[in-house]
């Protein structure tokens, strides 16, 4: 049996929950095993489950057989250009299956090897103040620069900023729906989605002609920290669904970090009380930076791109310790013209910084 | 018995038409002029008086009434002597005017106690005025006469007594006219400071030489004895030379001042003025009780050089934002609103900190952090925000670097004024259609025609703004700096090196000193 077909009949399977789903692969050492057994098999595996007794004894116990609505879904994906990924599948991002309840299939649009890089989460209201939609913008791209996917839900307001920094600095961005990929939720972010679609991956569990329902949005969350190394909350009210995300990343183990916010918005009181249970509080972009172990990278990929000329700049910075553009010119032999124009274009990719008539290395 | 000289009087730059009416009729012998004339003309009584006696004439003892028309307005000026004294012996009949002498000539010319013309202050404008108006003639002390040849198509006739003038207007012996041609008298390109003075301090050069080739104004920051005044006493030396026209401009300001040397009544340098920073706003922009060019009109169309910035008082920097902005500046009094021209490049220089030794390599500075600030904080955000160019200036340590390598006198100020020229030249064919010169006078909403960026340096634009929280004039400023750059390296567009070289001279962050 094919084992796309095995997975996607398996995750249509209304009757189990995902944390059963995930043990009986385990156990079964597949989906197609559990295809080719029979419900009191399945039923006696499942006596250690009491989760599922009362479901059981309620329902009885039978699974459907029927691949109708698995190879419907998986025509429908194909139709429109998605591939599917399961859950015993190479690609199948490692960080993801290590949750307790993860997704049996996932369809996506665009670029999978995204998710082979460590990724990191950036969520937060539907409601952003301006504040919180420059901080996610910025965050995201900070993130980006260093060719790390920001990963977030696709919503209007915080999530759309962070998918639109990430985006700007050329890095692909994963967006995890919570509909199935056919539709765009919200409609206002259709160009996004188009321009993610593009440019980066979209993502989802959920069979592709299904619509949201507000449960669904909680279950999309788990996987969107599932697929991070660390989440951050950019804003986010004291009963939301940032919150639950949070919440979700702690209990998956990843580190969580959130954006301070103004005492008197309730929107920020979620974050603010992330902070006072112990969330990582982002005071500026740098020192997040190197909390989530980005600038090593960031300063690899950089000095990479330098040309022959700012190399030499940037030996004589560091040879000298601190220099002025004067000497940088005696020095280097380099016009006067010339010298400003380098240490400018250093100064904005990092690297230097200057005050005054000082250059340094920037930290 | 009455008579009409015709003449003229000044407000600010401009003059305009005023007939001096003198009527003598019977009554009790006294001498009143009206027509709003200020103190110094209501004076000229004693000097026409004693003058007229020297020249062998007779002073009426009758009822003389002088009008200076249009009565409405202001006249001061010492040149009413002579038209008020020919109106006075016109009118009693001891001159009698040849034919139709009278009717296109002018007079002005202020009289000694025993009869002589004295040369006055503001001939030229006066004489310019005058041409305006279709007056082709005009009788003038002769130690003005130099002044007014730049004044073509005007007749003048140079008087040295008040006699040789009467005699001039009766006839009886005419003196020898003088046609002025047009141009100024060519004065001898006087030796200016140069560049080639100056070892090492490559950056600050480069940037004296953006300031020159777009006007743009530019600020030096650094230790005392780094060579900030010297870089700027070079600067006019550099930009390029001054056109017929803003020769005349420079010499009549100078003529109302009455700092033209007689012997050679032009200005044909630009001009360097330096004023100490104790100066009143009023000595800064020409204003006070009796409105006369101030230091930024004589300093039109060359540098304005202020040395040790945040000693000057906020209030007499303040006054520099108008002309700064419109190239003038506007002095209102009660009856009038004079103007006058005042478009200089603004050079200015100051220290780091109040010891001075900030950021020098080997002296220790002994300002603390608080100290620096309130020092940096003394020039207004406004005023800083209005200078084009930043540059930070540091002493040349001759350490064991240097022992190898002699430091190289750099090109001298005659390459650098060729290169100012050849850039000067393009700003000229791109503003051919406006009233403006240099780049650094473009206004914001002409910016976006004559600065196009392509994406890339769009691109460029916007990271910096991120990074350093630039406001709309930092942009402002930085596309017509980086126009300037282009224009120097002979490009059409501007390119990203352009703006990278601009962006250098941006405001410097006083503030995030950490661990420097």
């Amino acid at each position: 049996m094919d084992p796309v077909l095995a997975y996607v009949w398996l995750s249509c399977c209304s009757n189990l929950n995902r944390r059963t789903k995930k043990f009986l692969v385990e156990l079964f050492n597949g989906a197609e095993s559990i295809y080719g057994s029979s419900d009191s098999e399945l039923e006696g595996c499942l006596e250690v489950y009491c989760e599922d007794a009362r479901q059981r004894k309620r329902w009885g116990f039978h699974l459907d057989r029927n691949l109708e609505d698995a190879r419907n879904c998986m025509t429908r994906a194909s139709a429109m250009g998605a591939w599917l990924m399961h859950y015993d599948s190479p690609e199948y991002p490692a960080l993801l299956r290590e949750i307790a309840d993860p997704p049996m299939v996932l369809y996506g649009l665009g670029d999978p090897s995204l998710l082979l890089r460590r990724g990191i989460a950036v969520v937060g209201t539907r409601r952003a103040s301006s504040y919180g939609r420059w901080a996610a913008f910025q965050i995201a791209a900070r993130i980006a620069e260093c060719g790390t996917p920001v990963i977030s839900g696709m919503a209007e307001g915080i999530d759309a900023e962070a998918h639109a920094g990430c985006l700007s600095k050329g890095t692909g961005t994963i967006a995890v729906l919570g509909t199935g990929i056919e539709h765009c939720f919200p409609a206002s972010n259709r160009k996004l989605y188009r321009q993610i679609r593009q440019e980066g991956l979209i993502l989802s569990e959920f069979k592709p002609e299904e619509r949201g329902y507000a449960s669904y949005f909680p279950l999309r969350n788990r996987v969107i920290s599932g697929l991070s190394s660390a989440v951050v909350v950019v804003e986010g009210a004291e009963k939301s669904g940032s919150m639950i995300t949070a919440g979700l990343a702690a209990e998956q183990g990843r580190d969580v970090f959130a954006v301070p916010g103004n005492i008197n918005q309730p929107n920020s009181a979620g974050v603010n009380r992330l902070i006072y249970d112990g969330a990582y509080p982002i005071t500026d972009l740098d020192t997040a930076a190197a909390a989530l172990g980005l600038s090593s990278q960031r300063d690899q990929r950089l000095r990479e791109s330098l040309s022959a000329e700012e190399m030499r700049v940037m030996d004589i910075v560091k040879r000298e310790g601190m220099i002025s553009r004067e000497s940088l010119c005696t020095q280097a032999g380099i016009a006067a013209a010339s010298v400003a124009s380098l240490v400018t274009i250093l100064e904005l990719k990092g690297l230097l910084q200057t005050s005054g008539t000082k250059i340094v290395v920037a930290k | 018995m009455y008579a009409r000289v015709r003449t003229a009087s000044l407000y600010g730059l401009e003059s305009r038409e005023v007939h001096v009416e003198v009527d003598v009729g019977n009554g009790l012998p006294s001498f009143s002029v009206v027509g709003l004339a200020n103190q110094s003309i209501r004076e000229a009584k004693e000097r026409i008086h004693a003058a007229i006696d020297h020249c062998g004439y007779r002073f009426p003892q009758k009822r003389i009434t002088v009008n200076l028309s249009p009565a409405n307005r202001k006249k001061e000026g010492s040149h009413f002597d002579l038209p008020i004294a020919a109106g006075l012996l016109i009118s009693t009949g001891q001159i009698v005017p040849e034919g139709e002498a009278l009717i296109d000539t002018a007079m002005i010319g202020e009289l000694t106690l025993d009869g002589r013309l004295e040369p006055i202050e503001g001939a030229l404008p006066l004489v310019i005025g005058m041409q305006r108006r279709g007056v082709r003639k005009v009788v003038l002390p002769i130690g003005n006469c130099r002044e007014a040849e730049s004044v073509k198509g005007m007749v003048l006739y140079p008087a040295e007594t008040l006699l040789q003038a009467g005699e001039h207007i009766t006839g009886f012996r005419r003196i020898a006219p003088v046609a002025a041609c047009g141009s100024p008298p060519n004065a001898k390109e006087e030796a200016v400071p140069d560049f080639c003075d100056i070892r090492g301090q490559e950056m600050v050069k480069r940037a004296a030489v953006v300031a020159a080739a777009g006007a743009h104004g530019m600020l030096m920051v650094g230790p005392p004895g780094v060579g900030k005044t010297m870089v700027g006493k070079r600067i006019p030396g550099i930009m390029p030379s001054l056109t017929d026209q803003e020769k005349l401009d420079i010499t009549q300001i100078y003529s109302i001042a009455g700092l033209l040397d007689p012997a050679m009544p032009v200005v044909a340098r630009r001009p360097f003025r330096a004023p100490h920073h104790s100066l009143s706003s009023a000595a800064m922009t020409g204003g006070g009780s009796r409105p006369r060019p101030g230091e930024i009109s004589l300093a039109h169309h060359g540098v304005l050089f202020l040395d040790e910035l945040p000693e000057f008082s906020r209030q007499t920097l303040d006054t520099l934002r108008q002309p700064m902005e419109e190239g003038c500046v506007t002095i209102s009094r009660v009856q009038d609103t004079l103007t006058f021209p005042a478009r200089f490049v603004l050079v200015a220089a100051m220290n780091p900190c109040r010891c001075g030794y900030y950021g020098d390599p080997v002296k220790p500075c002994t300002c603390t952090e608080t100290d620096r600030l309130k020092y940096a904080g003394k020039v207004s955000g406004p005023l800083l925000d209005r200078i084009d160019l930043h540059i930070g200036m540091e002493r040349m340590v001759y350490g064991d670097i240097d022992a190898e390598r002699e430091i190289k006198a750099g090109k001298s100020s005659h390459a650098l004024r060729d290169e100012v020229e050849e850039a000067n030249m393009r700003q000229k064919q791109r503003y051919s259609s406006l009233s403006i010169e240099f780049n650094a006078q473009l206004p914001p909403d002409k910016i976006g025609t004559f600065c196009r960026l392509n994406d890339s340096c769009r691109k460029l634009v916007k990271d910096a703004f991120s990074r350093w929280s630039l406001s709309a004039r930092a942009y402002h400023r930085l596309l017509r700096v980086a126009r300037t750059v282009a224009d120097l390296s002979g490009s059409a567009s501007i390119t990203e090196d352009h703006i990278l070289e601009a962006l250098g001279y941006r405001v410097p962050d006083m503030s995030r000193m950490r661990g420097l």
